[in-house]
């Protein structure tokens, strides 16, 4: 499928002759803030679960160590959890002395305060770069931790929504001909959830303990210039058009109650993968202010940690301190 | 005394010849939006001896206008530009004044440069692998590391150029 679309965007890229993009409104290009300028980024997401509307806001600063080296922190703020797991996510049954779990379907579409997630930290370093005029082919190693740790019940993790835990990987971004394309490949190591509860028909406290699946990341965006077809001042607003693919593959939920490892078989449990297709656009005011809106559907399975259609909305800009 | 006078000013005007930046362009390569471009121009502006930057976001190239009073630091407009995230394409100047000199070693509003060519054009390119692509910078195989033109290690060369 995305052959097709790769098709028709390298038929327009070369119709317009247009000066491409590389401010994705999903993917991290592996360019970099420039050295000693701070950049502020607000992301959110949304999404109708059922009867429930999600949101996720991230807040971040960004700042350019060197000129290889941004770092940036951030605070998430969500609805998409509880405090705690749903308190029927592991039923069990006793049968003499032994006792039998079960883990049930994740809960979804019920409704959650907003709250803060928590923290979450992102650093990329170039190290490799081509520059030609009007081109350039450019590669970076990224590193994320998140000390985020909601109570949730699906497998996949997202570390800047979710949970806690480190990744990394390697960005790519090549540009010929007015064309440009990034391609994201990382590995996501999620930590544990875990929660103490006192049940009331229980005699001890119950110890629950969700080990989320480690993932392979990837992404791969393109992304071209509408308007201006030719460049002439800073003032001129810029209109972007992006179209981004999203995948995931990630590795079962680990579950403990009570030391007892659980063996789920519930979809939201179990490894999966899932490729998604973002449609985006964007405008650029003064050649500094951000304005990203894009669209999320699933081509290829899906998602069980947010639902479709997804929409993120996002607005950055640089100080030049 | 008067003698002496015009016996200095005889010297001099025979070995040396004044010339000062009356602008610098630049080529910028690896720009791709007119963001990126906004970012190098915030960074040039920063430096204390530039008075403007006009880019040409198209062409990817900028004029860079010098104040009088500063002193011109060439090698904080090669850190400007890599600070921004990208590279120099080319570095050239238009002078005040053709140099007419045929020594070696040069000196334009305190900058000392080592000539490669000699002509009467007042439009010169500084040869420096910060102010060329590498392979630009390839082409010129200077090895005439021991030259007694720097006492600094940030070496420039000079060509003469038809135009800029």
């Amino acid at each position: 499928m995305w052959m097709k679309y790769r098709f028709i965007l390298i038929m327009i890229a070369i119709q317009f002759k247009v000066i491409s993009q590389e401010l994705f409104p999903l993917s991290e290009p592996a360019s970099n803030v420039p050295k000693g300028v701070i950049g502020l980024r607000t992301f959110n997401q949304t999404y109708k679960e059922f009867g429930s509307q999600k949101f996720m806001s991230n807040f971040k600063v960004m700042y350019g160590l060197s000129s290889r080296l941004t770092i940036s922190a951030s605070i998430t703020l969500s609805n998409h959890h509880n405090g705690y797991l749903p308190l029927d996510l592991i039923t069990h049954t006793h049968q003499g002395k032994v006792t039998n779990y079960i883990t049930n379907n994740a809960k979804k579409g019920l409704t959650y305060p907003l709250n803060i997630a928590g923290f979450y930290f992102y650093g990329k370093y170039r190290f490799l770069s081509i520059d030609k005029k009007n081109e350039h082919f450019r590669m970076a190693a990224y590193g994320e931790f998140s000390t985020i740790d909601q109570a949730h019940d699906e497998a996949e993790a997202s570390l800047m929504d979710d949970s806690k835990g480190i990744g990394g990987g390697i960005i790519t971004t090549y540009l010929k001909n007015h064309f440009a394309t990034s391609l994201t490949l990382g590995y996501n190591k999620p930590g544990k959830y875990e929660e103490q509860v006192k049940y009331e028909n229980e005699p001890t406290i119950t110890h629950t303990q969700i080990q989320y699946g480690q993932s392979l990341n990837y992404s791969l965006s393109f992304g071209y210039l509408l308007y201006p077809k030719i460049y002439k001042n800073y003032a001129q607003p810029n209109l972007n058009i992006y179209l981004e693919f999203v995948g995931k593959n990630y590795d079962k939920a680990t579950i403990y109650q009570n030391e007892t490892q659980l063996h789920p078989t519930n979809s939201t449990l179990i490894h999966g993968n899932y490729l998604e297709i973002h449609p985006g656009i964007q405008t650029i005011i003064n050649s500094n202010l951000r304005i990203d809106f894009s669209v999320g559907f699933n081509l290829i399975n899906k998602s069980y940690i947010h639902q479709y259609p997804m929409y993120t909305f996002s607005i950055q800009r640089y100080f030049y301190l | 005394m008067k003698s002496l006078f015009i016996f200095l000013l005889i010297f001099f005007s025979i070995n040396y010849s004044y010339a000062g930046f009356r602008y610098l362009k630049i080529g910028i390569d690896g720009l791709t939006c007119s963001a990126c471009s906004r970012s190098v121009e915030m960074k040039l502006r920063k430096l204390s001896f530039i008075y403007s930057v006009e880019m040409d976001l198209e062409n990817t190239e900028g004029k860079i206008i010098l104040k009088e009073s500063e002193t011109i630091r060439l090698d904080e407009i090669c850190s400007a530009v890599k600070d921004a995230g990208f590279s120099i394409r080319f570095l050239k100047a238009e002078l005040t004044d053709p140099i007419t000199t045929k020594e070696k070693c040069f000196e334009i509003d305190h900058i000392q440069f080592q000539l490669l060519s000699y002509d009467s054009s007042k439009f010169i390119q500084i040869i420096h692998p910060c102010f060329l692509s590498k392979k630009e910078w390839k082409k010129y195989k200077i090895i005439d590391t021991k030259s007694d033109c720097f006492q600094t290690e940030f070496k420039l060369y000079l060509i003469h150029v038809d135009e800029i």
